[in-house]
C-alpha cells in the first residue's frame, strides 16, 4: 500500500477541491467539500480498493490524509495475518 | 397506504415526523445555510412564508400525495426530506438537506429512513427521480442506492430505484456504516 497512490484515490472522492490541497498532512474534515457524503465514498472506496471497513471512529479519529492512510494500513496488515 | 399527519417513527437513533408550521423557523433556516452549496433549491428567508407554504403543503398531505419530514438526532432537529407526487406505486424523494457538522452516518441515514418510509410505510414499489448532470456526488450517491437511469435531457438524468433493489443496496450501506439492523 502506497501513500501517494491513497491520496490519490482519497481526493478522487471530491470533485470541486484543489487536487493541490490534498497531501499526507491536510486535515481533511476542514476542507470545505468534507461531508457527509464524502465520508461515506471515503468509505466505499476504503472498502472497494483496499478491503477495509472503515468505521466512523476510524474517520473521527483520524485528523489528517495521513492518520486515515495508516489506519487502513493497520487494518488492512491485521486481514494479511 | 397512507401516514397519519401525528406520524413519527424512530430508527437508528434518528427519530422522524411529519413537518408542521412550528418547524418554518428551522426550515428557513436551514434551507439558507451558505454552507450547504448551490444544489439546494432557493429557499426565500421568510419564516411567515414557510408557514404559508407549509400551510399548502399540510392540504397536499391531507390528499396522500405529499410527505414532509423533520428528523432529530439527540433531540435536535437535524435534517428534512420529502415524499411527494405520490401516483399509483411511484414517488419521488427528494429536498434533502441535512445540518453540517453531524455524525458522518446521520445524513446517510436520514436517506435511509426515507426510503424505507416510502417502500415500507407507504408501500410505493418505485422511487422515480431526476438529478442534474454536473451534482456528481449525487450522482455517486445515487449509484450506492441502486437507482436505474431511465432517460435523460441536456441537463439532467432521470432514475428510478425499485423497493428490491434498495433492500439489497440498503444492506450493504448499514453495513458500512457499522449499523445493525
Amino acid at each position: 500500500m502506497e501513500l501517494d497512490k491513497f491520496i490519490e484515490d482519497f481526493a478522487l472522492q471530491f470533485d470541486e477541491t484543489d487536487p493541490a490541497e490534498f497531501k499526507p498532512e491536510t486535515r481533511f474534515r476542514e476542507l470545505e467539500e468534507w461531508s457527509s457524503v464524502v465520508g461515506l465514498l471515503v468509505i466505499v472506496m476504503a472498502d472497494e480498493k483496499y478491503k477495509v471497513r472503515l468505521n466512523r471512529d476510524h474517520i473521527v479519529n483520524s485528523k489528517t490524509i495521513y492518520d486515515l492512510y495508516k489506519v487502513i494500513e493497520s487494518e488492512h496488515n491485521k486481514m494479511a495475518v | 397506504m397512507k401516514l397519519t399527519d401525528n406520524f413519527k417513527l424512530e430508527r437508528y437513533g434518528i427519530y422522524v415526523r411529519l413537518v408542521n408550521e412550528d418547524d418554518a423557523d428551522f426550515i428557513v433556516k436551514l434551507r439558507t445555510d451558505p454552507k450547504l452549496g448551490r444544489h439546494i433549491h432557493y429557499t426565500e428567508n421568510d419564516t411567515e412564508k414557510q408557514k404559508e407554504w407549509i400551510s399548502n403543503y399540510k392540504q397536499r398531505e391531507k390528499e396522500e400525495n405529499d410527505y414532509y419530514f423533520i428528523f432529530y438526532y439527540e433531540n435536535e432537529p437535524v435534517g428534512l426530506c420529502r415524499i411527494y407526487d405520490i401516483e399509483g406505486e411511484y414517488g419521488t424523494s427528494g429536498s434533502w438537506v441535512c445540518k453540517p457538522g453531524l455524525p458522518l452516518d446521520i445524513p446517510i441515514l436520514t436517506l435511509i429512513i426515507t426510503r424505507e418510509i416510502m417502500f415500507d410505510e407507504l408501500n410505493l414499489q418505485y422511487d422515480r427521480y431526476d438529478i442534474r448532470k454536473q451534482n456528481t456526488k449525487s450522482l455517486r450517491m445515487n449509484d450506492l442506492f441502486g437507482g436505474t437511469k431511465t432517460r435523460e435531457t441536456e441537463l439532467d438524468y432521470y432514475f428510478e430505484l425499485s423497493k428490491e433493489a434498495f433492500k439489497t443496496k440498503k444492506n450493504y450501506l448499514l453495513e458500512l456504516l457499522s449499523i445493525n439492523r
